[in-house]
């Protein structure tokens, strides 16, 4: 698979007054095409001045850029202009222009490079039919719901037919219902036109929902990245936990853990993890049949991270010391991930 | 005092015709070229700016301090003081043509000023977008800047005009004629108030006029 996307040692430093604010440091990070690449952070991370590293809206202070292997630092403007005419971009605030249709800021980026007229309306339509805006032609910004307005403004992105996306915090300003229908959308133009998506949020759900991988960034670093898979079913970093805790609470609840501190019998309690197909699997009549073991549920969380169905169980097991053992060793067989829980986590 | 009036008017009906195509034609011309100036004045304080599309931090500075000065002087003075520069210009100092050149000079820095703060007021996140679509620095003053700013540029214009208006009563003094001048010789120095209500009349007028034309119509390019 090719790298689209490198960013190589990106640092960032602001100077305000005489005070120096590193917004981003030393990151490294590729993203391949095709795949949907997501950075979660809290407010203030770096993740925009990142994001707008990508295009070059800001230019780092130190370290490689590289689109499609195109080092972007040295472009002449004219190459700039270029390379980021195959990049689209959408904003938390959408940034249409207000004095202007519907149709005309979808055709805006058509316009700067003197497209035939013709071309431009079939482009322009065939966009809006795909954002679901065909009766919106004529509409101005101010008559539109946030949704629609996102929608123009991946609309707009799109004109160019970019090779990439960048998405900063794009459905952040909108409700839960309409976060939901712009990722959808997110996820077919992924699907459908084979753009490369790179988006920012502080929303675990929208990395759950759409990426393939993610990075976690904090104070102007990222501090841990792999799959959305790995990363929710063993984050390493207390920020990726407490992110995780957002969409899907894999601590026990305390009033259990009290109980679980008083119970005196011999046991265990271990956390399972498991992912696609290994959801079906029979394990705990297993473990009851198999090795005499007396398995209790204490609690149990499922999810879907993008397709595939991920889940939590959280069991207490009785029995002898080495049965015990055999049985924890039987269920890593199966491809699952066992932790066990020492009391108070 | 009615009688007043309606004598006024037969007498002077003639004058007040001339006194007000008089100051339309002050008005029209200066703020015709005033707001050319005015805007690529406007346009060059905003991006030379710091972090600016065209940054150039000495030409900013220098504009800044020019129109600085030359907005510290009335236009009674600004007027006396340009008169050399006027003649250099229009080969004169009198009549209409005499009085356009200094209400330019008194005027365009004022709406360069109200331009600036206009296009300022254009939001920073459109430009970036622009900027990321690859727009050049030229289009995006002209789809951006000048296109999203015309509500403010249109009320900035307005008040202009109605400044323009003000200091075209002024130019009396070399001749240029006008409802002031009307309002100051036979108004003030023959003392005939008629005359001087219904030169205040005309001007109270044609400011309201002015200005609502300017509201409704920055009303109409504001689509918020
Ligand atoms: N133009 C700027 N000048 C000075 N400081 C900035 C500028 N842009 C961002 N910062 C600072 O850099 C840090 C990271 O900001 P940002 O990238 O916007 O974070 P995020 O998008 O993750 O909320 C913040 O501390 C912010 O105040
Ligand atoms: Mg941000």
């Amino acid at each position: 698979m090719s790298k689209v996307i490198q960013l190589e040692q990106i640092s960032k430093r602001y100077y305000q007054g005489k005070r120096e604010i590193d917004a981003v440091k030393n990151v490294t990070l590729d993203v391949q095409k095709g795949e949907i690449f997501g950075i979660i952070g809290y407010s203030g991370a770096g993740k925009s001045t990142l994001i707008r590293c990508v295009n070059f809206l800001e230019q780092p202070t130190s370290g490689s850029v590289r689109i499609n292997g195109i080092e972007l630092e040295g472009l002449k403007r004219a190459e700039l202009r270029a390379v980021r005419r195959r990049i689209g971009m959408i904003f938390q605030n959408f940034n249409l222009l207000s004095s202007i249709n519907v149709f005309d800021n979808v055709a805006a980026p058509l316009q700067l490079v003197k497209t035939p007229k013709e071309a431009i309306t079939k482009k322009v339509r065939e966009l809006l039919d795909l954002v679901g805006l065909t009766d919106k032609e004529e509409s101005f910004p101010h008559q539109l719901s946030g949704g629609q307005k996102q929608r123009v403004a991946i609309a707009r992105a799109l004109a160019s037919d970019p090779e990439i996306l960048l998405c900063d915090e794009a459905t952040s300003a909108l409700d839960p219902q309409t976060t939901e229908s712009i990722l959808d959308l997110l996820l077919e133009i992924n699907r459908k036109y084979k753009i490369t998506i790179m988006l920012i949020t502080h929303e675990m759900h929208v990395i759950k929902k759409i990426c393939d991988r993610v990075a976690v960034m904090e104070n102007g670093e990222v501090v841990e990245q792999g799959t959305v898979m790995d990363i929710i079913s063993a984050p390493q970093q207390p920020i990726t936990k407490n992110f995780i805790k957002s969409i899907f609470d894999v601590t026990l609840p305390s009033v259990l853990l009290n109980k679980l501190e008083n119970d005196k019998r011999p046991g265990k309690i271990l956390r399972i993890s498991f992912v696609g197909e290994n959801a079906a699997d029979p394990i705990l009549a297993d473990l009851a049949t198999q090795f005499t073991l007396r398995p209790t549920i204490l609690y149990g969380n499922i999810t879907q991270i993008k397709e595939t169905i991920f889940g939590c169980l959280i069991i207490g097991v009785t029995g002898e010391a080495s049965a015990i053992e055999a049985g924890i060793d039987y269920l890593t067989q199966q491809q699952l991930r066992i932790e066990v829980i020492e009391h108070a986590e | 005092m009615l009688n007043n009036f309606i004598d006024s008017f037969s007498e002077y009906g003639d004058l007040y015709v001339q006194s007000i195509r008089e100051t339309g034609a002050m008005v029209g011309i200066s703020l015709v070229i005033s707001t050319i100036i005015g805007l690529l004045l406007g346009v060059v304080l905003v991006v030379t700016r710091r972090n600016n599309l065209y940054e150039n931090p000495i030409v900013y500075q220098i504009l800044n301090v020019t129109i600085n000065i030359l907005r510290s002087l009335p236009f009674i003075v600004l007027m006396v003081a340009i008169i050399p520069l006027t003649k250099l210009i229009v080969g004169g100092t009198i009549g209409v043509k005499g009085a356009i050149v200094p209400l330019v000079v008194y005027t365009a820095p004022y709406i360069a000023r109200l331009m600036e703060s206009a296009l300022l007021e254009v939001d920073k996140g459109v430009i970036e977008a622009y900027q990321a679509m690859g727009a050049t620095r030229n289009q995006i003053i002209t789809r951006v800047l000048l296109r999203e700013s015309r509500p403010g540029v249109v009320l900035g214009i307005t008040i202009a005009t109605i400044g323009l208006i003000g200091a075209s009563a002024m130019a009396g003094v070399v001749g240029a004629g006008g409802l002031g001048d009307v309002a100051i010789r036979y108004g003030y120095q023959r003392w005939e108030p008629a005359v001087m209500v219904t030169c205040i009349v005309f001007l109270v007028l044609i400011v309201q006029a002015v200005q609502s034309l300017g509201t409704v119509l920055a009303k109409r390019l504001r689509r918020r």
